[in-house]
């Protein structure tokens, strides 16, 4: 299986082939359409990240070590960041969760409309889930 | 109309700029209005020549800086029709105007006296009033909208009662445009014997501000609105009633004599205005009033208003696009969204194409809650602007809606 370092990689260089910068967000939103949307029963407001401008709920398993979460959005362009982070964890160890130095947000143009409240935001939801895995670790 | 407005776009250096390897097109000027080069010029003419504190000291400089700041309030004196240049008290904007209004009015307002202000207000007209009811124990009420985005004019009427201090409204609606009939709400105000703030902020661009001829008692609005620098704005107040009330903010400048047992303040406006004020900010808002005057606002209105109904037509014409309220007199601004789309990817996606627009609650969340809506995207022209500027829009937001159709049928906003 691929670590999450070379999920990243590959990411990242795909997404920065998309040379225009629209495309780029049209791309985010093409991977919106493949998270698969969140039973509504999950969508609690413990599952809710606060902080977010936007409306993020993770539900997050960690059942035998193995990092899973499920996630929705109100806004197509973070649930197509929030796909990103699904392919980038769902599969892995917790303990690989945990450590992963995500490097995507820097080296890709995704961030740049983002106001410095919704960046803020997309920072506490990685930290959310690594927080998460750190537990289910110890 | 007699003004060129072809070449006006030289004023505003800015207007060049790139975004994304886009050519720019601001459309967020209900925000913040660009520049042009006239106030930064007397900006700097200020810190080059005469950059000094006012109303302080004897020199030069000091006494250079003060007539020039007073020359500026004199400017805006006559910009609004005031009465008298004690009228005009310098503020950070209108949010600061409206704040320190209503830190005033605590010193008179009594429990079971009664504020109205209006659902549409941006929550600088909205928060202040309500704060203030909450710790003098008045009554805080908020006239409602009609379906279209219009003030309910007759619950206005039923909610005037004779414990109504105060009705404070906006001119025009941040977030839809809506041209209040501020005449109307001023004259039954004072049939009833209440005062009238008006938050003029999204007006003053295209329209002529008179308080005399309006005959409203305290007004307020922002520099950044109409090319000024950000950190400046007005209130006006009329001169007896500034007598009456008692400041908002103490410290120096702003007294008579302070001994240890009590102090006397100095007359308006210098009462409402304690420690260094924005000195260059409020000579540079002077500059961008005349730069207004000299393009000439009924010009200017017309201009804006001509692009807004071309953006309205555009926009209409868009099938995925739902246009937020439908007042009859709409101005400055048009709201609106995409069918199951957020507002913040819209604006997102504009912006990658060099598009500025707004998006979110635009700080008038009562008005969203009462039209069942979490944000709009909102778009504003300027003078500035072109009609072509807004083709790209309308351009934009067709290539949005076409790349996002498979995501938007399985959205369920």
């Amino acid at each position: 299986m691929e670590t999450i370092y070379e999920r990243e990689r590959r990411f990242i260089k795909d997404f920065n082939e998309i040379g225009d910068s629209f495309d780029q967000y049209a791309y985010l939103i093409e991977l919106s359409c493949l998270l698969p949307p969140l039973p509504e029963e999950l969508k609690t407001d413990e599952n809710v990240v606060s902080g977010c401008q936007s409306t993020v709920w993770l539900d997050i398993r960690t059942d035998g070590g193995i990092f899973r979460f499920s996630s929705d959005s109100n806004t197509l362009i973070i649930k197509g960041v929030l796909y990103i982070l699904q392919e980038l964890f769902n599969g892995q160890a917790v303990s690989e969760v945990a450590t992963a130095n995500l490097s995507f947000l820097r080296e890709t143009a995704i961030m740049d409309t983002f106001e410095s409240s919704r960046q803020k935001g997309l920072g506490y939801v990685i930290a959310r889930l690594q927080a998460a895995a750190g537990a289910a670790k110890q | 109309m007699s003004t060129d407005f072809s070449t006006v776009r030289e004023d505003f250096p800015i207007l060049r700029m790139k975004v994304n390897g886009k050519s720019l097109v601001y459309l967020d000027n209900a925000a913040t209005m660009q520049m042009p080069r006239q106030v930064m010029e007397a900006a700097e003419v200020q810190q080059l020549s005469r950059h000094a504190n006012v109303h302080r000291g004897i020199h030069y400089l000091s006494e250079s800086s003060t007539s020039e700041m007073e020359r500026s309030r004199d400017t805006l004196r006559d910009f609004i029709n005031a009465r008298s240049s004690a009228e005009v008290i310098f503020t950070s904007g209108a949010s600061q105007s409206l704040n320190m209004l209503a830190q005033s009015f605590a010193a008179i307002i009594e429990p079971g006296d009664e504020i109205l202000v209006t659902v549409m207000e941006h929550h600088s007209n909205f928060v202040p009033w309500q704060q203030l009811c909450l710790y003098t124990g008045a009554a805080f009420k908020a006239v409602p909208v009609t379906e279209n985005g219009e003030l309910d004019m007759e619950e206005l009427r039923s909610m005037l009662t004779p414990r109504t201090r105060l009705v404070s409204a906006a001119y025009v609606s941040n977030l839809l445009g809506t041209v209040n009939p501020v005449r109307e709400i001023v004259r039954l105000a004072h049939e009833n014997g209440s005062l009238v703030c008006l938050d003029c902020a999204q007006a003053m661009r295209h329209t002529k501000l008179d308080v005399q001829e309006l005959d409203c008692d305290f007004a307020a609005f922002s520099g950044h609105k109409i090319g000024g620098p950000t950190g400046t704005g007005v209130l006006y107040g009329r001169l007896e009633l500034l007598e009456k009330l008692p400041p908002a903010y103490f410290g120096g400048g702003m007294v008579e004599r302070v001994r240890l047992e009590d102090t006397t303040f100095a007359a308006p406006p210098l009462k409402f205005e304690t420690g260094t004020p924005n000195i260059t900010g409020n000579i540079g808002l002077a500059a961008a009033a005349r730069y207004i005057n000299a393009l000439g606002i009924e010009d200017i209105a017309e201009r804006e208003n001509a692009l807004l109904r071309r953006a309205t037509e555009l926009l209409s014409a868009l099938p995925e696009v739902e246009i937020v309220g439908h007042p009859q007199n709409r101005s400055g601004v048009l709201s609106f969204n995409v069918r199951c789309l957020h507002c913040f990817d819209v604006a997102s996606m504009l912006d990658r194409l060099g598009i500025a627009v707004r998006s979110g609650h635009h700080c008038a969340q009562p008005l969203l809650d009462a039209m069942g809506l979490d944000g709009t995207v909102r778009v504003s022209p300027a003078f500035y602007n072109t009609f072509e500027e807004l083709d790209e829009l309308a351009e934009g937001l067709e290539r949005i809606i076409k790349v996002t159709k498979g995501a938007r049928d399985g959205n369920h906003l």
